[in-house]
């Protein structure tokens, strides 16, 4: 609990960054489900980063982290990288870690705090523990009260219209088949329940690019192939979590659609066609495309169907939770 | 003083293993040469339980054998070997309480006898002691469910399904089983409910069926356990 707490005020903390202008909440904001509503995170220095900001709730669950990585297995290994890393720089903390901790442990709220939650350190103020603290605050980010769950798990036959009660069968038919990526509690990919690999970790190539017809997504992010270096794996990611998609705009790793009616028209095509510019290529040619998106027909009953029952995995009282949100005395 | 069960179970099995090996104090396990020794009543207690599991295990076999049995005269006899080994086992798991007030396992395994001759409602107050005593063990939560199937109690069991659907599926995927198993039993012999009830009840158990498996897959090993428990 106290490491919590301790993670809390340093997620919203603007010493976190080189500069002071950001903290981890600049792009994870909590109206937002933790994401910043960009298609691309800006860093402190204003530097735009390849990828947009994911949400961070229910990562508790997650088997693996960021949209394209199979090493990233902890949220520690995570953080450590808005923290420090360079290109692009997101907070700008390389080479500040003995400023930070200096100025952590001038600040007696912080001393106290960080006292209480690791008290078996010898250097209780340390870049480790700001690490595991900011972990444990993310963890603690667990929302289970949408529609959707209120039918779940509470047996509520009145929690989904029956819009999104046929938008739900729709989602789970073998016709459009969204549930072979979007799985499990979290409706994603690669997620662990009761300490067991639930859903295996797999990343898609969804057809949104085919580059000159190379078979290839931009080099700014070829997805899982920048980690791994196989060819193969070019344009993977993972399947993010659908939990409280509505208010996650604009979609998919590059945020380059920005409805969720767009998302389903590039699943129903089976893949998206950039006509003009650097990037333009039949993405639903590509050959590298996941063998699960085969396109399909939608009526426009159906599809706002299917937008209902998105919208009900919308869990609205985490947007505004206050144990989430940044501290009533650090404000 | 009461001692907790596991340290009871620790202390009975590491200690005294001859006691046991032989089948308990009736089983002849003393030795003249052994001096006796006074049981507390928890050891007591779990002397009678362990008989008691002996007794429903017997009977589980009779009742299994029954089940394969094609000649009616045969079934009948098995069914009443069967019906008599459960009464025995309630006897002493009834014993065992005595001895031992808080044995929650003990209240769960009468619950559960008393559920096999169908002694419903007192299966359901053993089930309910066993809870009290012990909230966490999910399995009362399924046996009671069944409990409440057996005596047409559906919206009860249908609480005791959402329960163990947020804490323990396996569970919730073997009383789902008995739902199902409950829904064909009483359409084949609808004369002891509306037959509305019943379907609207069917109706709901599909529901739950397929949002379960869209959650993950139902539990295959589900049926196994549930049919190797009735």
């Amino acid at each position: 609990m106290e490491k919590v707490q301790l993670g809390r005020r340093l997620f919203y903390d603007n010493r976190l960054s080189v500069n002071g202008l950001g903290s981890c909440s600049t792009c994870h904001l909590q109206h937002l489900a933790f994401t910043d509503g960009r298609p691309h995170a800006i860093g402190v220095t204003g530097e735009s980063h390849a990828r947009s900001s994911m949400s961070l709730i229910n990562v508790a669950y997650n088997s693996n982290f960021t949209w394209a990585s199979r090493r990233l297995q902890t949220l520690e290994q995570q953080i450590a990288i808005p923290l420090f890393n360079e290109q692009p720089v997101e907070l700008g903390m390389a080479g500040r870690e003995t400023v930070l901790v200096a100025d952590l442990q001038a600040d007696s709220t912080y001393a106290r705090l960080f006292q209480s939650a690791f008290p078996q350190s010898d250097d209780h103020v340390s870049i480790d523990n700001v690490i595991k603290a900011l972990a444990s605050f993310v963890r603690s980010i667990i929302a289970a009260d949408s529609a959707f769950d209120r039918l779940l798990y509470l047996d509520d036959q009145s929690a989904l219209s029956e819009s999104a009660l046929r938008g739900m069968r729709l989602f789970f038919s073998e016709k459009l088949n969204c549930s072979a990526c979007h799985q499990g509690q979290n409706f994603a990919g690669g997620q662990y329940v009761q300490g067991k690999l639930q859903e295996p970790t797999e990343f898609h190539n969804t057809g949104l690019y085919n580059v000159g017809g190379h078979n290839r997504y931009p080099e700014a992010d070829p997805g899982l192939r920048s980690e791994s270096r196989q060819s193969d794996d070019d344009g993977r990611f993972r399947a993010p979590s659908l939990r409280n998609i509505a208010v996650t705009a604009p979609y998919m790793h590059d945020g380059s659609i920005s409805t969720l009616s767009g998302v389903i028209d590039h699943y129903a095509a089976g893949g998206r066609s950039v006509d003009n510019g650097q990037n333009a290529g039949i993405g639903s040619a590509n050959s590298r495309k996941s063998e699960l998106l085969t396109g399909f027909e939608l009526s426009s009953v159906e599809k706002n169907d299917l937008l209902s029952f998105l919208n009900s995995l919308t869990d609205h009282s985490a947007l505004e939770e206050q144990r989430f949100s940044k501290p009533e005395d650090d404000r | 003083m009461k001692y907790p069960v596991y340290l009871v179970i620790f202390l009975v099995l590491s200690m005294a293993p001859p006691l046991y090996a032989s089948g308990g104090p009736s089983g002849g396990g003393f030795s003249q040469q052994q001096p006796m020794k006074k049981l507390t009543p928890e050891e007591k207690a779990l002397a009678s339980y362990q008989r008691g599991l002996k007794h429903r295990d017997k009977a589980a076999k009779f009742e299994q054998k029954a089940v394969d049995e094609n000649d009616e005269k045969k079934f009948a006899k098995l069914q009443k070997k069967s019906t008599k080994e459960y009464e025995k086992a309630i006897d002493d798991f009834e014993k065992a309480i005595s001895y031992y007030s808080t044995f929650s396992q003990a209240h769960g395994s009468l619950g559960y006898a008393l559920r096999k001759v169908n002694r419903y409602d007192e299966s359901l107050a053993a089930y309910n002691e066993s809870l009290r005593i012990n909230p966490s063990y999910h399995e009362a939560v399924e046996y009671r469910g069944e409990a409440y199937l057996g005596l047409n109690r559906l919206d009860e069991a249908k609480a005791a399904y959402m329960d163990l659907f947020q804490s323990n599926r396996p569970l919730a995927d073997e009383l789902m089983v008995a739902m199902n198993s409950w829904v064909a039993g009483r359409r084949d012999d609808a004369s002891t409910l509306d037959v509305e009830i019943v379907e609207q009840f069917a109706k709901w158990v599909d529901e739950r069926s397929r949002l379960a498996s869209y959650l993950h897959p139902l539990d295959d090993s589900a049926q196994v356990r549930w049919a190797a428990s009735n």
